[in-house]
């Protein structure tokens, strides 16, 4: 396989792992230097009591929660994230905690970028790599196993005036701890469970096939591909296995690291559209998506998909083509196994929604590495029809 | 240092040209032009700025009031490599060489309408006697 001509990884988050790491929040953030922290977690995690687990292990330490923010919606608003950083500054916050799914992390992620340079979030800080120096400490405790936000560059957040989710990407934005304690994620629904497990494969996935794929995060991506296929079915049908659960919060960590460098495709381009229009859930999206996607880009990246098919454990046959439709079949098989609708149509998209799904496609950032060239509407379309 | 251009004047007097080339090209225009957008590029090494106001299909030199949806900014030397379609967009972007501030479903709608300048570039070094710096 040809070498990238040139490439970059980056990993800035030191990554823990165990049960009941969770426990260990206050500690990190004193290795951080923090005095007074914002503690950022949603309705459902507050109630499991995991927020305030961390915030107990804050005031061991010696911390203070000067902030708690507790009602992060599915998707956050960049108005929202702007008070938040507001309120945190006014009360002096000097290290930020996540608590919760990928929306909590993004949110923290984001709220940590204006409380440390100020500004507003649309106005000032829109573009890609903008940032150019470090911001305060953060610490992420993922409570689901798909987006890996814990480790990502990247935050995605809604902007409600241009109705549209908008990426935000730097080095900086990566937590600085991300600690992994499958304990938080037992409680999560089979369908979650499902729809986020399948947003790490994707990443997997359009890691090997984006055109800023590289080696390293190849490596990554397909041991995510292996983790995940062999152990989503399982944390999706008994939630409390702890082995399962434990993997697949590694998993998603792996795959985070792998598409945060590599970059994605059109399956999140279209999943981000999906997602603006219609309401569906990222996990979900994607998993909709991926096998249609695959099928639209198999010309072009075989070879790439082959290496996803061996790390399903499909023996190569010496034709990259045929691993490659393999390797469709067995993600085919994964979104059956775990249980999930196949169609848009399924989960509430309307055909004359369509339309303005491609149209907004054609706009996201991930359609540039995509492997096959995407210029009109109507290619994004021929998914579209076929996935609807 | 700058391999190809020797001051800011130099820059202009091949840049500047070339954008407007692009705004009356029949098929080019309407691509770039067609956006919408307005798009500041910032060079440095040496200084310049070259802002395109598409919607009134403008291409202005130096600094100027009108505010820019989307800001790029390069050095001259990356610029001149990108319009000689060397650059990978993406890695650019990930290394900072290129920094562009603004809507990033803005520059997806400018970027990939660029693609078909490339070999205008090109052609255009020759026709102004600057055939050797396709070569950096
Ligand atoms: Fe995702």
């Amino acid at each position: 396989m040809k070498l990238p001509e040139y490439f970059e990884f980056h990993d800035r988050t030191k990554v823990i792992y165990g049960q009941g790491t969770i426990k260990q929040t206050g500690e990190e953030a004193q290795k951080l230097a923090g005095t007074k922290a914002l503690v950022v977690t949603d309705q459902p995690i507050k109630k499991l009591g995991f927020a305030d687990t961390a915030a107990a292990s804050l005031d061991k330490s010696g911390i203070e929660t000067a902030l708690l923010i507790d009602d992060v919606p599915q998707d956050s608003d960049a108005d929202m994230i702007n008070d938040i950083a507001a309120r945190a500054k006014a009360a002096g916050v000097d290290i930020c905690i996540a608590v919760g799914g990928g929306s909590v992390i993004d949110t923290t992620k984001m709220s940590n970028l204006i409380l440390s340079e100020g500004g507003d979030l649309l106005a000032d800080h829109q573009g890609t790599f903008l940032q150019s120096r470090p911001l305060g400490p953060m610490i992420a405790v993922p409570t689901t196993a798909g987006t890996g936000s814990e480790v990502t560059f990247a935050a995605v957040i809604k902007s409600k005036a241009q109705n549209m989710k908008v990426s935000f990407v730097s080095h900086f934005f990566a937590p600085n701890t991300a600690i992994l304690d499958p304990e938080v994620t037992l409680t999560l629904p089979p369908t979650l469970t499902a729809g986020t497990g399948m947003d790490a494969f994707t990443h997997a996935v359009e890691s090997l096939h984006s055109l800023q794929s590289q080696p390293i995060a190849d490596a990554l991506a397909a041991d995510a591909v292996r983790r995940i296929y062999e152990y989503l079915p399982k944390a999706v049908e008994d939630g409390s296995n702890i082995d399962a659960r434990g993997q697949m919060l590694i998993a998603s960590c792996i795959a985070g690291l792998a598409f945060s460098n590599a970059l994605v495709g059109i399956v999140h381009g279209i999943a981000h559209s999906v997602g603006a229009i219609a309401g569906v859930p990222h996990g979900l999206a994607n998993s909709i998506i991926l096998p249609y996607g695959m099928e639209f880009n198999i010309d072009f990246c075989a070879e790439r998909y082959a290496i996803a098919a061996r790390a399903m454990g499909v023996p190569p046959s010496g034709d990259a083509m045929r691993d490659a439709g393999a390797a469709i079949d067995k993600t085919r098989e994964l979104i059956a196994a775990v249980g999930l609708p196949t169609k848009l149509s399924e989960v509430g998209v309307r055909e004359d929604q369509l339309d303005s799904i491609a149209d907004l496609t054609l706009g996201d950032g991930t359609v540039f590495t995509n492997p096959r060239m995407v210029c009109d509407t109507d290619e994004v379309l021929e998914i579209l029809k076929k996935a609807f | 240092m700058s391999e190809i251009f020797k001051d800011s004047e130099h820059f202009y007097s091949v840049l500047y040209p070339f954008f407007l080339k692009l705004r009356d090209d029949p098929k080019m225009g309407p691509a770039v032009f067609g956006s919408g957008l307005i798009v500041r590029f910032e060079y440095h090494d040496p200084e310049a700025e070259i802002t395109i106001d598409c919607p009134n299909n403008e291409v202005i030199k130096g600094e100027t009031d009108v505010k820019p949806v989307l800001t790029m900014t390069m050095k001259a030397d990356v610029a001149h490599k990108f319009w000689l379609g060397k650059i990978n967009l993406a890695m650019a972007l990930v290394k900072r060489d290129i920094v562009s501030k603004g809507p990033m479903s803005a520059a997806m709608k400018l970027l990939p309408r660029i693609k078909g300048a490339y070999p205008m570039y090109n052609d255009y070094l020759v026709e102004i006697g600057m055939a050797d710096a396709r070569n950096a």
